[in-house]
């Protein structure tokens, strides 16, 4: 905290506004809105110190990509002690790569005059990011007033350590966390006094764990997803995940759950429209399942992702459940990833990016995407719903009989036998090198090579 | 029952006969077994797991254990749950010992020492050999290669997309002469050891990177200086790593400044910080994300594959999202292909993708500054917001994809539509469109 530097700077109204120098920026006096973006910076904007809105309105736009750094801390509104003029600050951080790097406290509200407001807001928004060693919310030492909204793909606020905070009674500070956005708390919220509330409107909150989640009443979840950074057991019980998600827990629709490292399933999990990411699955045989009726399903690491100890899985793991509600199933390991039987219902989407997907079987009613991988289906591939694949070697049989679709980009191989009257779409080239009993219609530009038996017949 | 049938497939010693053929009828109990000739545990033979308490294979004998279609074998009780061949001074002959675990989920699981190679004979010879493929597993808690006190050897070959010889523990190896001891493992392609903590050895035992992978906690788990064979394959650390210049694996595997050559890769678990330059040159590096150190480190690809599996800023020099542009591919020489495989969002600078480039993305969203394709870019079940517009003269692939972003793709570049994609932004060009998919205009169309 800077306290008597805040008051000395409001003060003597010294400091301007000299990019990439070692000086404070103090917005008013700087200016009422001060821009760093591409048509007013050609640099970075490194400071000591900035205070925006500091007795006074003021305004800070980061944008187009460009990094604001302060090697101390970033206060937003200050109301200072003897002067009849309240703070109100903006901070907007918008768009890819548009940065504020804060090396110490991220404090929004400061108020040393009672009998003023002291508001704060900060936008985070497409793309933008925020990182600061640590925040603080209102109130310091009087009520204040703080917003933060975070929104859009890549926008992210970053504290490394806690976020503080402070009396904001009778106006609630406010932490809203939109779609795409998050916000990620490296050690704990600590909540003071007064009323904040955090509210999950479809973006993601970033914690150690469940013990970090703030109380309901502070929390306020209406949709998006928590991420844990650690690996964590679901079983059932009495605390964050049946308050959360019920007992047995369901992933309904907006509703989204991240762990990091092995999620150990001791209940049955089952995704119904939200969506769970993961690196892997234990499931305990005796009292886990995991079941994929809709939603999204990610996992992340190699081996056996699903491992419950036998059969890599539910025997077959059934992507869907044909009623309507798309499933999907989404292999993010980087190498190779082993399945047992694999189901794809109608309303069912599997899509691998690895290196190799080695399953026991693999019937697709609906949709599977594999791109640049070998796709090693050991007890043969049964396609009736649409096939796509871009530069894949395939291993085992495949049946893909008519109605069922193949779009195939670049050089697709397929090592076991070909049979089946499907489609063929794209501009890819397909290589039969065993025996072929197809029709291979390419619709488009793409070509057929026959190298089984039934090219020489 | 097939037991009568069966019987001379488990021909055991005299001392534990009873009590292996009550293991055999009834799996998955505590006992004793030992194993001469040929045993076979498939979905044939056996329905369920087969475990024991302890497994000799090749007791004076020789003798083969083969695991196929998944099944489970396992021992549980050291010290010494399981050894691999054994002679004992009164063995008649030479011991050859064999142990197959082949297929996706056929399994041995040993939860204490794996010993391969105990000879107790001066006369005679002990050869253990432990084949992992094809999806098999073999997991112990920890193994001793030719720890015998006369003359035996340990082969251990581990190969095929997912095979997996994990250590819990402790991997030791012993190569020395008079008498001789020798150790051997290859991991060929597919294939992968994981030793989750040291490797230990005495003398040069042989470990012959062939193409597969050697997992390790981080660079100082590794042997000392000559052990390892790196033909090919991958080196992987489970940790955040800085790779930079000077003495170390980096310059002793890959070279100073690191090339990676064609077939050599090198995994890292968690971040890797770059603070020397690094060139694909045909081989393969995946990570989470990459911190670039502006003033000492940097990237470079030119062939190979660059996989990135964490989210955000996924190459990040703290200003421009990693080289600007970040190149993928050089128009020449071996084919680059740059794997974006994190789950959510990924964020990246200006990316120009070569005519040898490929560009896979695999994530919810991908953010570019630009995006100017002149190979191939592949993307499924994604948002891709190319916030300067993107050009394409190569080969897009999109399978339900919406593109937020103008798009211009003129005459002689290919776009593959498979779902649906949707152009929010405006589109123009002529390039011929193929697939099974629907494509959906939400801005202005403009097609020459």
């Amino acid at each position: 905290m800077r306290h008597q530097e805040i008051t000395i700077a409001a003060a003597m109204m010294l400091a301007v506004a000299v990019p990439a120098s070692a000086q404070s920026l103090i917005i008013p006096p700087a200016g009422p809105v001060y821009t760093v973006d591409d048509a007013t910076n050609t640099g970075s904007q490194l400071f000591v110190s900035i205070d925006v809105g500091s007795i006074g309105t003021g305004t800070l736009h980061i944008l187009d990509g460009r990094l604001v750094r302060s090697s101390q801390d970033v206060v937003i509104g200050l109301s200072a002690s003897g002067v009849p003029v309240a703070g109100t600050g903006v901070v907007n951080v918008l768009g890819n790569h548009s940065r504020l790097e804060v090396g110490g406290d991220l404090i929004l509200g400061v108020n040393y005059n009672a009998g003023l407001a002291s508001v704060a807001t900060l936008n985070i928004g497409d793309g933008g990011h925020v990182r600061a060693l640590s925040m603080n919310m209102s109130g310091i030492p009087s009520p204040a007033q703080g917003f933060v909204n975070v929104s859009g793909p890549g926008s992210l606020l970053e504290v490394l350590g806690s976020v503080f905070f402070h009396e904001s009674d009778p106006n609630p500070s406010i932490v809203t966390i939109e779609t795409g956005g998050t916000m990620s708390v490296g050690a704990t919220i600590d909540l003071g006094v007064g009323s904040p509330e955090i509210r999950l409107e479809g973006g993601t909150l970033s914690l150690t764990g469940p013990s970090a989640v703030p109380p309901p009443g502070v929390l306020q979840y209406n949709s998006g997803s928590f991420r844990f950074r650690s690996s964590q057991t679901l079983d059932g019980g009495p605390g964050f995940y049946t308050d959360t998600y019920g007992s047995p827990p369901v992933l309904t629709a907006g509703r989204g759950l991240v762990i990091e490292g092995t999620t150990t399933l001791a209940t049955a999990l089952s995704l119904d429209g939200g969506s769970f990411r993961t690196s892997r699955i234990a499931v305990n045989p005796a009292t886990g399942s995991v079941t994929l009726a809709g939603g999204t399903l990610t996992l992340t690491g190699e081996g056996a992702v699903i491992d419950d100890g036998g059969d890599f899985g539910p025997d077959p793991l059934t992507v869907g459940d044909g009623t309507g509600d798309p499933a999907r199933l989404e292999l993010r390991g980087a190498g190779s990833v082993l399945l047992g039987a694999v189901t794809v219902a109608t309303d069912g989407a599997l899509s691998f990016g690895g290196e190799a997907l080695v399953l026991d079987s693999l019937d697709n009613g609906g949709s599977v995407t594999v791109m640049d991988a070998t796709l090693d289906a050991r007890a043969g591939l049964v396609n009736t719903g649409s096939l796509r694949l871009a530069r894949v070697v395939v291993a085992g049989n495949v049946d893909s009989p008519a109605g069922s679709t193949i779009d195939v980009t670049g050089t697709v191989i397929f090592n076991g036998d070909f049979s089946g009257a499907g489609t063929f779409y794209g501009s890819g080239t397909a290589i039969f090198n065993g025996a072929f009993a197809g029709t291979a219609t390419f619709n488009g530009t793409g070509t057929a090579v026959f190298n089984g038996p039934a090219a020489s017949e | 029952m097939r037991l009568p049938a069966l019987m001379h497939r488990l021909p055991v010693t005299a001392l534990v006969c009873t009590v292996a053929l009550a293991a055999y009828i009834t799996p998955a109990s505590a006992q004793v077994v030992t194993i001469n000739g040929d045993y076979l545990v498939d979905d044939v033979t056996h329905a369920t797991s087969q475990v024991f308490s302890q497994i000799v294979v090749g007791h004076n004998a020789n003798a083969t254990l083969t695991i196929h279609d998944g099944r489970l074998v396992g021992a549980t009780t050291g010290p010494d749950a399981m050894t691999l061949g054994r002679a004992l001074t009164s063995a008649l002959s030479s011991v050859t010992a064999v142990v197959n675990v082949i297929g996706n989920q056929s399994r041995l699981q040993v939860n204490a020492n794996l010993d391969i190679a105990r000879n107790f004979n001066a006369s005679r010879t002990v050869t253990g050999i432990l084949n992992v493929g094809a999806g098999g597993h073999a997991r112990v808690q920890e193994v001793a290669f030719s720890f015998g006190n006369f003359p035996c050897e340990s082969i251990v070959t581990v190969s095929g997309p997912g095979s997996l010889f994990e250590t819990v523990t402790t991997l030791s190896m012993r190569q020395v002469t008079s008498p001789s001891r020798v150790s051997t493992l290859r991991i060929e392609p597919g294939g992968t050891v994981s030793v989750g903590t040291t490797i230990a050895v005495t003398g040069s035992p042989d470990i012959i990177l062939d193409g597969g992978t050697l997992s390790l906690t981080d660079p100082s788990a590794l042997p000392v200086s000559g052990i390892i064979q790196f033909n090919s394959g991958a080196l992987r650390f489970r940790s955040s790593q800085t790779l930079a210049a000077g003495p170390g694996f980096l310059t002793d595997f890959y070279g100073s400044p690191p090339v990676f050559g064609t077939d050599r890769g090198l995994v890292i678990d968690g971040t890797t910080t770059l603070a020397t330059s690094l060139l694909l040159d045909g081989g393969s590096l995946s990570t989470a994300r990459i911190a670039v150190n502006p003033s000492t480190g940097s990237l470079v690809l030119n062939g190979g594959t660059l996989t990135l599996t964490g989210e955000g800023a996924v190459i990040d020099d703290g200003g421009d999202f990693g080289p600007d542009p970040l190149m993928v591919g050089d128009g020449v020489g071996a084919p680059m292909l740059l794997e974006l495989d994190g789950a959510g969002d990924v964020l990246l600078g200006a990316v120009m993708v070569a005519a040898d480039g490929t560009l896979d993305f695999g994530g919810e969203s991908l953010i570019v500054d630009s995006l100017n394709n002149g190979g191939s870019v592949s993307i499924a079940d994604a948002t891709l917001d190319v916030r300067a517009g993107l050009v394409n003269t190569g080969s897009l692939s999109l399978a339900d994809v919406v593109v937020e972003g103008g798009v211009t793709s003129p005459a002689g570049a290919k776009i593959d539509v498979a779902g649906t994609v949707v152009f929010n932004g405006d589109y123009t060009g002529a390039a011929a469109f193929y697939g099974s998919g629907t494509l959906v205009f939400n801005g202005t169309l403009s097609v020459d």
